[in-house]
């Protein structure tokens, strides 16, 4: 092989971004790499050696983050795609052609990517999760009409990567996860749990009593100073807002800080990349074509290219660059949010601390496959939900809006019902692959530069219905036990067919099997030489977890595997 | 907390602490840095010129947001003395400013210092806007015929137009109307009311009326929108100003707080501050005693017996009286947000 420094362009800057363009960086063999970042870059001096040298604009601010009203979207904050300009259209059959046009499933876009305004729990997979295929067969789950596999990589070959990963951000969490729920680890939390929040310790005391076993979440934010960071000082901004003091562990003051400090790595803010320039008859990329700062399309060529844009513009851009594989923007999966509602006489005062501080993973069933034979219920296997995490009710801007106008808003503002008095609960229920459902460019829209949007054709499966349904009662009775005074269940998308969460997965799933697969175990494209995949996309499957710390884990493994074939 | 984290959080407070967690940090304002001087807030562009239409938007505001009386007899201002008219007023005229105001600066605004940090508003310039937030702020307030302000936007707003045809929104040309139209419609058809010179009565009537004209039915929802962002929205939008305006606005345990805050008793942006301080040489978080995070309120009314705000289990006495949401709307409205599209 030869010993020439290498380029990589790596499009997109966040989870998976950032830390593929560290891999390839640490691996040596590149001089020349290079992410291209659709967004604004808040980070002034983020490749400056003193961490105190940087500067940001976030700040604790409910208009700012969110609340800006009046649009019809919520996706009209700061860091956001703006729904005017990058729009997207949904339906959940073929037969219409869009039944809903605007925000789906939009994630920030910015340098760092959507983790930036994320409450960001680091949770990893467990080995039972990339063995799906195995585990229904075995155990009689019912995943007809789907196509579930196993993953072409286990738990044991992302162990290590998963610590990395967690070193590199630097993630809080317990000594301990509760068994059987828990997979091994070669190595403890970089740093112990936070303060918890009231609500969190008061819930966790009713779930406790009806045998549930909830523990201080692993959490992608700092509780002690960490590589020139400050421990999180529980300003309460937490999720939906980006931190002013870097205590949040976020892609762009982690791993793509680090990268940039390698002096190999540049960033590109700003830059709209619409298309993969193919050569050699489809098999190799030759460059990429993006629109600059100011509008200008320019190319950038290189000898690795590494997507990283998210599961629905990765392969959005796929699609818009002409790559023929039918499977691309197949098989696209979200998690499945199923909530429930406690009314509590006490004042929960949720806004102060880290969004959600205490988390349970009882309805995700056991880490190791061996142990499914206990986890059954009459004769058939225990749904297999999602970890569920404990917060409170909504912030003070978008409480208000939420009463009536006139005297009872005064007067709820006051009494505070929603604000102070609801603790929530959310299941993360895995959702199983589907080959209908999926990404592709609507046929008429178009983004505000002139390029098809994404379109998501998408509807659920009853395997995450029925964990949904199933485990509502119980989240209800560990409200009921926290001393709530009432307690309801609430299913996902009961007044629209949109999937509300930011969790999205699948669309290039990996796999050994070219014929069923996009990318192989390592990330690389079956029939594309030097072009990789390192975000969200390659997931064969869902698991019921925040999906982030995979995408990370994933990125740098890929990066470090990449490196060695150029 | 015991006495001990008492003292010493409000020793934190009061002097900082070297090589407690903060300090290392020296984040800045970035891109509200670069370019001109400040903008002072009285010259901030505003979109009413005629003095009438601006006193309609402060009726209609102080009854969406209208002023009474807290339980203990003090009296809970309204919109109108809040400032939220003016935080109205300088969103539509944002885009007369070179700068627009469309997102404050960051990180800190002056209302919480600690340890050195926080000793200005960070907060009072407005973040240099992209060029996608320019276009897409532009459309919201002028609307899609007016907002086109360089060459390169023609091309972007006919494609948001030939889009909202496709999604059947906006009229037969796909254009939307921006907030400026609307508030001048609206308040066209208030002044045609005479809005100012009725009584708080009649003016809750015409607002509440189902058969009230289109263009004051599309306003109202849109207008209380921004008065609820401009009650308790950050007081560098022009809302939420403190009683004393004449002084700096103070954070929770000070003396001049924003109005909208206050009556609300939420505690408003808190950085540097945090609620909590990481003791490096003990080793140990220290809680905020007034506004803890682990612990109940010290002042949460439930805390006190059957006397509390919310009363017993099952009884909802007290400031959960019968004008403000109960506890089943309070859930069934919760569970509407979470289920509905973002």
């Amino acid at each position: 092989m030869a010993t020439k420094s290498k380029t990589a362009v790596i499009i997109g800057s966040g989870a998976g971004g950032s830390m593929a363009a560290l891999a390839l960086a640490q691996s040596g063999r590149f001089d020349r790499i290079t992410v291209l970042e659709k967004g604004p870059n808040y980070y002034e001096g983020l490749g400056r050696p003193n961490f105190s040298d940087m500067s940001v604009a976030f700040s604790n601010d409910e208009i700012k983050f969110g609340q800006r009203a009046g649009s019809g979207a919520s996706a009209d904050s700061l860091d956001d795609a703006d729904v005017l300009l990058d729009p997207r259209s949904f339906r959940t059959n073929t037969s219409v052609a869009r039944e809903f046009v605007g925000e789906v499933q939009s994630l920030p876009q910015l340098v760092g990517g959507g983790l930036t305004h994320a409450d960001w729990k680091a949770r990893r997979l467990r080995p039972a999760d990339f063995r799906l295929k195995t585990l229904a067969d075995q155990f009689g789950y019912n995943i007809t009409n789907s196509t579930t596999v196993d993953w072409p990589i286990g738990y044991d070959d992302l162990e290590p990567f998963y610590a990395l990963a967690e070193q590199i951000i630097g993630v809080q969490g317990p000594a301990q996860l509760p068994a059987p729920f828990a997979p091994r680890r070669s190595g403890p939390y970089p740093m112990p749990p936070g303060v918890p929040q009231f609500v969190a310790k008061l819930i966790t005391a009713g779930a406790e009593q009806v045998g549930l076993s909830p523990f201080p979440a692993p959490t992608g934010i700092t509780s002690r100073p960490y590589r020139g960071r400050p421990a999180c000082n529980d300003c309460g901004f937490d999720v939906g807002f980006a931190c002013p003091i870097g205590a949040k562990s976020t892609p762009a003051v982690t791993a793509l800080r680090d990268a940039l400090l390698t002096g190999r790595v540049s960033l590109r803010p700003d830059s709209h990349v619409f298309r993969l320039n193919m050569g050699k008859g489809g098999r190799e990329v030759e460059s990429v074509a993006f629109l600059d700062e100011d509008g200008h399309p320019r190319e950038l060529e290189a000898d690795l290219f590494v997507l990283a844009a998210s599961a629905i513009e990765s392969a959005r851009l796929c699609l818009l660059s002409g790559l023929s594989n039918p499977l691309i923007g197949a098989n696209l999966m979200f998690h499945r949010e199923t909530f429930a509602i406690g009314f509590f006489a006490q004042q929960l005062h949720a806004h102060r601390g880290r969004a959600s501080t205490f988390q349970w993973d009882d309805f995700t069933g056991p880490a190791e496959i061996a142990d499914y034979k206990n986890f059954r219920s009459g004769g058939g296997p225990l749904p297999r939900g999602g970890t569920t995490e404990i917060s409170g009710g909504p912030r003070v801007i978008s409480e208000g809006q939420m009463y009536p106008f006139g005297e009872a808003h005064k007067q709820s503002m006051r009494a505070s019902p929603l604000r102070e008095h609801l603790g929530i609960l959310t299941m993360e229920g895995e959702d199983l692959p589907q080959a209908s459902n999926r990404v592709d460019l609507d046929p008429d829209l178009k983004d505000s530069r002139g390029f098809p949007v994404a379109r998501i054709t998408y509807a659920s499966h009853p395997y995450e219905l029925n964990a949904a349904a199933h485990y509502q009662p119980v989240m209800v009775d560990a409200l009921n036990a926290a001393g709530a005074l009432q307690a309801i269940p609430v299913m996902a998308n009961q007044m629209s067919p949109v999937p509300a969460t930011r969790h999205i997965m699948g669309t290039l799933r990996m796999g050994s099997d070219p014929a069923r697969s996009v990318t192989d175990a390592n990330g690389k494209f079956h029939d594309v030489a030097n072009l990789y995949a390192a975000d969200g996309s390659v997931f064969p499957t869902a698991g019921g977890m925040n999906p982030s710390l995979t995408i990370m884990a994933l990125a740098y493994r890929l990066g470090t595997l990449a490196a060695r074939t150029v | 907390m015991n006495d001990l984290n008492r003292k010493d959080f409000l020793k934190f407070m009061a002097v900082g602490f070297v090589g407690a967690s903060l300090p290392v940090v020296l984040w800045r304002e970035s891109r509200a840095a670069q370019g001109r001087a400040p903008e002072r807030e009285d010259s901030r562009a505003r979109f009413f010129q005629n003095p009438e239409d601006f006193e309609t938007l402060e009726a209609l505001v102080d009854r969406l947001i209208p002023p009474d009386t807290n339980p203990d007899g003090s009296p809970s201002p309204g919109a109108r003395t809040a400032g939220v008219a003016d935080y109205i007023d300088f969103l539509l005229g944002a885009f007369a400013s070179e700068r627009p105001f469309i997102f404050a600066g960051g990180p800190f605004s002056d209302r919480n210092p600690f340890n050195g940090e926080g000793q200005t508003d960070s907060m009072a310039r407005p973040l240099v806007l992209t060029d996608n937030q320019r276009l897409a702020w532009s459309v919201r307030i002028l609307g899609t015929a007016k907002a086109a302000e360089r060459d390169s936007d023609q091309a972007k707003i006919a494609i948001i137009r030939a889009n909202n045809k496709i999604a059947g929104q906006g009229d037969a040309n796909g254009d939307l109307p921006g907030f400026q139209q609307i508030y001048t419609s609206g308040i066209a058809v208030l002044r045609g009311l005479e809005f100012t010179s009725v009584s708080s009565v009649q003016q809750d009537a015409i607002l509440n009326d189902p058969q009230k004209p289109a263009a004051l039915a599309t306003l109202v929802p849109l207008a209380y929108a921004h008065s609820v962002e401009g009650m308790y929205g950050n007081p560098e939008y022009g809302g939420n100003q403190p009683s004393n305006r004449t002084k700096p606005a103070t954070g929770a345990d000070g003396g001049n707080r924003p109005i909208g805050w206050q009556n609300v008793n939420f505690e408003g942006d808190r950085q540097p501050l945090g609620y909590t301080v990481f003791d490096p040489v003990a080793g140990v978080y220290i809680e905020d005693p007034n506004h803890p995070v682990s612990t109940p309120n010290p002042n949460d009314p439930a805390l006190r017996g059957l006397g509390g705000a919310l009363g017993g289990a099952g009884a909802l006495g007290g400031a959960l009286n019968a004008l403000s949401m109960d506890m089943k709307t309070a859930l069934a409205v919760m569970a509407r947000h979470l289920s509905r599209h973002p």
